[in-house]
Formats: C-alpha cells, sequence, structure tokens
C-alpha cells in the first residue's frame, strides 16, 4: 500500500497513527482504521520488531586508539602551522615545547643590566673626561685626600667636612707627592731632576693650554689662588655678587660672594713655605725620562703666590676639575672684574670651606644625574682674591 | 553498555578528558563506538567506510570535547556528530544510489569476510531457534532500509534500533519533536512500501525459481512414463 496523506480520516492524524504504530497493539485495536490504514499500521508494526532485532555489529578494535592518535597529528600539526590550537586535547602534554632562553622576565634583566651599564659606562666616561682623562685616582688627590685638600662635589657637596689646615700635613709623606708628569716635567726642567733627552717645541696654543693644565694640577693640591687686580675700585663687591647668584645649569664653576675670615687669614697671611720634597721620578730609567721643556716654559711662568699689598675682597670658587673649567672661570673674572692671573701657593691653602653655592641642597642638586655632566665630578675649590689696582 | 556501578559515568570520563587523560577518554569512546559503528554501517552499508566515518566522527569529538555544555548527554552529542558525518559524506559521494548489501562487514569476533547478508546468516545459524522467514525478514529489512533516504534511515534508526525519543532524537537531528513524529511516521510509510516491493520482488523470484525447477526436472519425469 502507498501511504498517501490524504487518506487519512478525519479525527486522526500522523502523530496519531505512529502512537499506533509504536503502540505494543492489542486484538482489535486497529479495528476502528479503515483496513488499508490498518494494514499499514500493523505493517508498520512488524517492521518496528525486525528493525529492533537487527544484530549489533563490532566495530574495528582499534578504531578508537587510531581515531586518538589522528587528534593528536591534527593537534600538533594546526600548532606548528600557526601557534594556534584549535579545540580539544591538552597537546602541550604530549610534545612539551622547550621554551626559549630570552624568556620575559630574563629579557628584561638583560635591558636593565644594560641601562644600567650604560649609566655607570656613561658616568665613568664623563668624569674622566671632566678630569682630563684621569679617571683613575689621581695621584695629587691620592696624596692629599687623607689629610689635605679633599675636593668638594661641586654644586652637591654633601661632605663639607674641615680640611687640615696644617701645613705640615702635606709633607708627611714625601714620598708621596705628585707624580704628575706636568709636575715633574715642571721640576725637572727647573732643575730638581737631570737634564737632557729631547726637546719638544711648542705651539703658544699648546703653552697656554698647559698653564691651564698646570693650574688644574694645583688646584687639586689647594695650591692654586686666582688673582684679581681690579679695574674699578668700589664696585667690586656688586658685580660678585652678580657673579655670585647666576645659576647656570651648564656653568662650569660658581663663585660665593665672599670667603670665611679665617679662610681670607690664611691668605693674606702666608706662612713661611715648606721645604719641598724630591719629587718621584716619572720612570725608573734615564733613557725613558722626558724633560717636556716646552710644558715647562710655560708653568714656571706661573707666578708665585703673595700677600697681596692692596686687598679688596676674598671669595671662594667652586670649578669643575678641568682646564676648560679654569679657562671659563678664567674668562669671566677677566670680562667682569679685572686682571686675573693664577698664582701658586708654597703650601696647600685651608680649604676647610666649601663654596656657599655648594652647601645648597636643591632639588637639581639631589638629582644630580639630571645636571650637566661637568657637575657630575667633584669640583675644587679655588680661593680667588681681588686686590686694588 | 552502560557503565556498571564500578566504572566511572560518561560525565566523569569526559572532565577526565578534558584535562588530558588519554585513558579516561579511550574509556569514554570505547564504551560508545561499537553502537557507533553499527549505526554507521546500517547508514552507509560499507565497512570500510563506516570505519573511516566513525574515526573521522570520533577525531571531531575529540577536538570537539571542549566544546561540548553538556545539555545534551553525551550519547546524543556524540550520535548528532557521527550521522552528520555519515550524511555528509553520503550527500557529496551520493552513494544512496550505490548502496548496497553485499558490502564487507565484519562479525562480532572481528572477520571482514561476510557481507552484511552472510553475517546475519551467521548470525541466525548460531542461533538455531531462528526461523527461516526471520532471516528472511532481516535481509528484507536491511535491503528495504538501504533503498529509503538516508534522512528516513536515519529517523528509523535512532528510534527504532538506538531507542531513542522523540527529544533525543530531536536533539541529535535539530528539529523539532512534532517534525520529529511527522517525518518518523512518513519514515515508517516509506519503510513499509520498500518492504513490500522487496517481498513481491523475492515472491516473483521465488516463483521464477519454482517454475525454473519444475521445468528442469520434467524431462526427467517424460522419460519415465514413456
Amino acid at each position: 500500500m502507498k501511504y498517501d496523506p490524504r487518506n487519512i480520516p478525519d479525527g486522526l492524524d500522523e502523530a496519531a497513527l505512529l502512537a499506533l504504530a509504536e503502540a505494543t497493539g492489542t486484538p482489535g485495536d486497529l479495528d476502528a482504521l479503515p483496513p488499508d490504514l490498518a494494514a499499514l499500521v500493523a505493517g508498520m508494526r512488524a517492521d518496528r520488531a525486525v528493525l529492533a532485532s537487527l544484530p549489533e555489529v563490532s566495530a574495528p578494535g582499534d578504531l578508537v586508539e587510531r581515531a586518538m592518535a589522528r587528534a593528536q597529528r591534527e593537534a600538533l600539526h594546526n600548532l606548528r602551522l600557526v601557534g594556534e590550537r584549535t579545540e580539544g586535547l591538552a597537546v602541550s602534554t604530549v610534545i612539551p615545547r622547550r621554551p626559549s632562553f630570552w624568556t620575559a622576565p630574563r629579557r628584561m634583566a638583560a635591558a636593565a643590566a644594560a641601562v644600567l651599564l650604560a649609566a655607570v659606562g656613561g658616568v665613568y666616561v664623563g668624569v674622566r673626561a671632566l678630569s682630563g682623562g684621569s679617571a683613575t685616582r689621581d695621584p695629587i688627590l691620592a696624596h692629599n685626600n687623607d689629610t689635605t685638600s679633599r675636593p668638594e662635589v661641586g654644586p652637591i657637596a654633601l661632605n663639607p667636612e674641615p680640611l687640615s689646615n696644617d701645613p705640615s700635613d702635606a709633607d708627611t709623606e714625601p714620598a708621596a707627592m705628585p707624580a704628575n708628569p706636568l709636575i715633574l716635567a715642571s721640576e725637572g726642567a727647573s732643575g730638581a731632576r737631570g737634564t737632557g733627552g729631547v726637546v719638544i717645541p711648542m705651539l703658544p696654543s699648546e703653552a697656554r693650554v698647559s698653564e691651564y693644565d698646570r693650574a688644574l694640577a694645583l688646584a687639586r693640591e689647594g695650591r692654586l689662588v686666582v688673582r684679581v687686580v681690579s679695574r674699578e675700585n668700589g664696585k667690586i663687591s656688586d658685580r660678585l655678587a652678580a657673579l655670585a647668584e647666576r645659576r647656570e645649569p651648564s656653568r662650569v664653576w660658581t663663585i660665593a660672594a665672599s670667603a670665611p675670615p679665617e679662610f681670607a687669614a690664611a691668605l693674606t697671611n702666608p706662612e713661611p713655605p715648606p721645604s719641598r720634597p724630591e719629587p718621584r721620578p716619572a720612570f725608573a730609567g734615564e733613557e725613558w725620562k722626558i724633560p717636556m721643556q716646552g710644558l715647562d716654559e710655560s708653568a714656571r711662568e706661573m707666578l708665585r703666590w703673595r700677600k697681596p699689598e692692596r686687598l679688596e675682597q676674598v671669595s671662594l670658587a667652586s670649578v669643575a676639575p678641568s682646564a676648560e673649567a679654569l679657562r671659563a672661570l678664567e674668562e669671566t673674572l677677566s670680562d667682569r672684574l679685572g686682571e686675573v692671573e693664577f698664582a701658586e701657593s708654597d703650601r696647600p691653602i685651608s680649604a676647610s670651606l666649601s663654596a656657599p653655592a655648594a652647601r645648597v641642597l636643591s632639588p637639581e642638586s639631589l638629582l644630580w644625574w639630571t645636571q650637566p655632566p661637568a657637575q657630575w665630578s667633584a669640583w675644587i675649590a679655588v680661593p680667588v682674591v681681588i686686590e686694588q689696582r | 553498555m552502560s557503565p556498571s556501578a564500578a566504572e566511572p559515568d560518561d560525565r566523569t570520563l569526559l572532565e577526565a578528558g578534558r584535562r588530558g587523560d588519554h585513558a579516561a577518554l579511550s574509556q569514554l569512546l570505547q564504551r560508545h563506538h561499537h553502537r557507533m559503528f553499527g549505526l554507521c554501517l546500517r547508514i552507509v552499508h560499507d565497512r570500510e567506510m563506516a570505519a573511516d566515518l566513525l574515526q573521522d566522527a570520533l577525531v571531531k569529538v575529540i577536538h570537539g570535547l571542549d566544546s561540548y555544555d553538556g545539555r545534551a548527554s553525551f550519547t546524543t552529542w556524540m550520535t548528532r556528530i557521527v550521522i552528520n558525518v555519515c550524511l555528509s559524506k553520503l550527500r557529496s559521494e551520493k552513494l544512496r544510489r550505490h548502496g548496497s548489501l553485499d558490502a564487507p562487514m565484519a562479525t562480532p569476533s572481528g572477520d571482514r569476510e561476510s557481507s552484511l547478508g552472510t553475517s546475519l546468516s551467521q548470525s541466525r545459524e548460531q542461533s538455531a531457534a531462528q526461523s527461516v522467514e526471520e532471516k528472511e525478514d532481516r535481509e528484507q529489512m536491511l535491503s528495504a532500509l538501504s533503498s529509503l533516504d538516508p534522512e528516513q534511515r536515519v529517523i528509523l534508526l535512532l528510534r527504532d534500533q538506538r531507542g531513542l525519543d522523540y527529544e533525543q532524537i530531536g536533539d541529535v537531528l535539530g528539529i523539532a519533536v512534532g517534525t520529529v513524529k511527522s517525518r518518523l511516521f512518513r519514515a515508517r510509510a516509506a519503510l513499509r512500501e520498500a518492504v513490500e516491493v522487496h517481498s513481491r520482488r523475492r515472491v516473483g523470484a521465488a516463483s521464477s525459481a519454482a517454475k525454473d525447477s519444475r521445468g528442469r526436472q520434467s524431462p526427467e519425469l517424460d522419460e519415465k512414463r514413456r
């Protein structure tokens, strides 16, 4: 019989016929249906019984294992292709991938180390450049920093420890006197050491540079005095105060309006010069001794400090440890105050005082790295004596 | 094959499988794969193809463990995947026209030599109580089933072989219960018609065979009479 929905009698529908077909069935329960429809439902019941009695079949024994292995391969394939995990398996437990050496914490640590190294290197280079190429312990400072002229730290002086005022301290270690080639050359050329060797001619500019180097060496020993002969008497204080108030980040020197009285007294009443110890030879063999007479000629021109006849005022400058800083100080003082000369004291001047400007703790001084490189290294206190013409 | 009291249920195995426990996942799949294979085999009527399709379906199940939301039972969800894989294959290759009962089929012991029909014969021979008529009814049913549309075949198998109720069938096929009933009744009607066709064909073949047999025997009878 071919089923036709149009043959379903009124009051019945497919759902009702389906219920009859899936019912257990009792004799006579299909009698109410038309004969064709009753035969159809009865046949459906028989078909259902046959379908339910179909035997079970077994799958191949390794089907599940093959499927799992294939799923793993596909997951790994997806990982290798784009690194994206599609679905399902925890593939990372199947083949653990060796992590890269440069993990995030290691990268950060390496970056931090590189920055720190660069910062330290920058400071080192800056200090070395500002100190005239001697980043190692300066022989003069090595000699003096225990008892005598301890240099202050420029505008960020945090350790204004009083320096010794006893000139004998500078002479307690004769063997440790400056081994600076500049000083050795000067002393050697003045007859303290043997002569001979090659004479190296100097250009005038080189001679001037050597004067500043000589002055720098003296300043480090605490024996440099800047002598200023004023052009206009009576206006020195105002101009000096104006210079003291200048606060320029790029400046490599500062100056105080006045120096403490005891400091001025030490300058105006110099004690008799002590006996100079023999300088330490630069090289052991005579054949290696280079007199550098050109340098010596300019250095010999430096004045010996003497008591000023018409003292106007005593001030204290703080200078970066470089010849350029001394040159800048000289040029400014020469422009604003008068004629400037560098003078050499026979003994370290009492340097127990720091420049007043250096004692001011400002935010800029605390944040030292924000300052120009010239202000990173220890500055040197240099007395400035102003005389009337 | 339902889990015994000592065995973990599907959900427990599923959660363990999600956490990467391969043994649990294997146990879960082993628990259901025979019935799923039977469903595949009855849909495509080819043992090798059924094995390949079930493997595809199992891979999809494994990859889709994380996406299973638990709203339907795991069996229903897995059955849906298996049926979708099989129907997609049939639609793409139009195997419906080529379905054959002669495709090789494994016996429960794992042999692959017998076809579906011979397997049924062996099964029948193992049980002496089964009559020849029952055997012929099953063969006839399988032949009729293979001539139906795959969708009708599926809904009949789900209802009468797998024993799913209307709601479960609706979950598997993604249709409403009313639609399930309507399609199921029409599938039964189509099956009934196909069974009758096969029955008439078998009766016709049997009568013609009887005629041939009588024809071969008649010369001998004539000679005896003479």
